[in-house]
């Protein structure tokens, strides 16, 4: 007999990840549903590309539509890194990545997604050390740096 | 006569970038970082005098994102970029294409005490 796999809301891989990973551990595929958008994670042979670029499509869906709150909990559960980033960071973050995967799978290369989110990781280790932004300066000294 | 004992610059080819600091505190973080890191600031100065938009690492190196991504020098707005450095240091810039000038805007050496 065919058995279906485990169906969660998209919230859940926020509230209750660790439900969802077992239900992936036992059944070895669940399904995320979020309105008439669904995803699904199998083992072990999953595409990684495709969760990707659904995952990011998702998250840019949610922009539009949820509280900032609500989107943040989604990217923090999706990428814990980025609980350190502002709000507002996390926000463009998340409207950016479903564009972005879109054109990379379009285009065949996975590259700009990669190196984009390296860069949001890239900065928001900047965060975690405590290192804010710069600026404005209203005229750079201009002394020469000296090659050591 | 008396010797000087001044060091000879580096001059830069026509296709280079110069160097300088934006301002004050990068001059500072500069040199604390020449003391802890010295290989890893010549290479670094290296590659933002060749080609500081180019990237072959993107975990080390990247356009800074969100609230970080721009800077003001002068009243221009600059994309920003770092480069994470060994122990936890990081060098940010900014390119002026205009000029080829490449502004170091903040060398955070890392320090546990540098946020206090």
């Amino acid at each position: 007999m065919a058995t279906s796999a485990p169906v969660f809301q998209w919230s859940d891989l926020a509230k209750k990840p660790t439900e969802v990973g077992h239900a992936l551990d036992m059944s070895g595929e669940v399904t995320i549903t979020r309105g008439a958008q669904t995803l699904r994670i199998s083992q072990p042979d999953q595409d990684v590309a495709t969760v990707m670029r659904e995952m990011c499509a998702l998250l840019s869906a949610v922009v539009a539509t949820e509280t900032p709150d609500r989107v943040s909990a989604i990217l923090n559960a999706a990428w814990p890194w980025t609980r350190v980033l502002p709000i507002d960071d996390q926000m463009e973050l998340a409207a950016e990545v479903g564009p972005l995967a879109e054109t990379c799978e379009s285009l065949g290369t996975w590259r700009p997604l990669l190196d984009t989110l390296s860069a949001w990781r890239g900065t928001a280790r900047a965060w975690a050390n405590g290192v804010g932004p710069v600026g404005p300066i209203e005229q750079s000294t201009g002394e020469r740096v000296q090659r050591p | 006569m008396a010797k000087s004992r001044r060091d000879v610059n580096r001059p830069t080819k026509k296709s280079e970038h110069q160097i300088r600091h934006a301002d004050r505190s990068s001059e500072v973080g500069w040199t604390d970082l020449c003391a802890s890191q010295r290989n890893g600031c010549a290479d670094l100065f290296d590659r933002l005098t060749a080609e500081p938009a180019h990237v072959d690492n993107p975990d080390k190196q990247h356009r800074l994102k969100g609230a970080l991504s721009t800077t003001t020098l002068g009243g221009v707005e600059f994309d920003q970029w770092q480069y994470e450095m060994a122990k936890v240091a990081r060098v940010w810039y900014a390119v002026d294409e205009n000029t080829k000038t490449v502004y170091l805007t903040r060398v955070a050496t890392g320090h546990p005490n540098e946020t206090k």
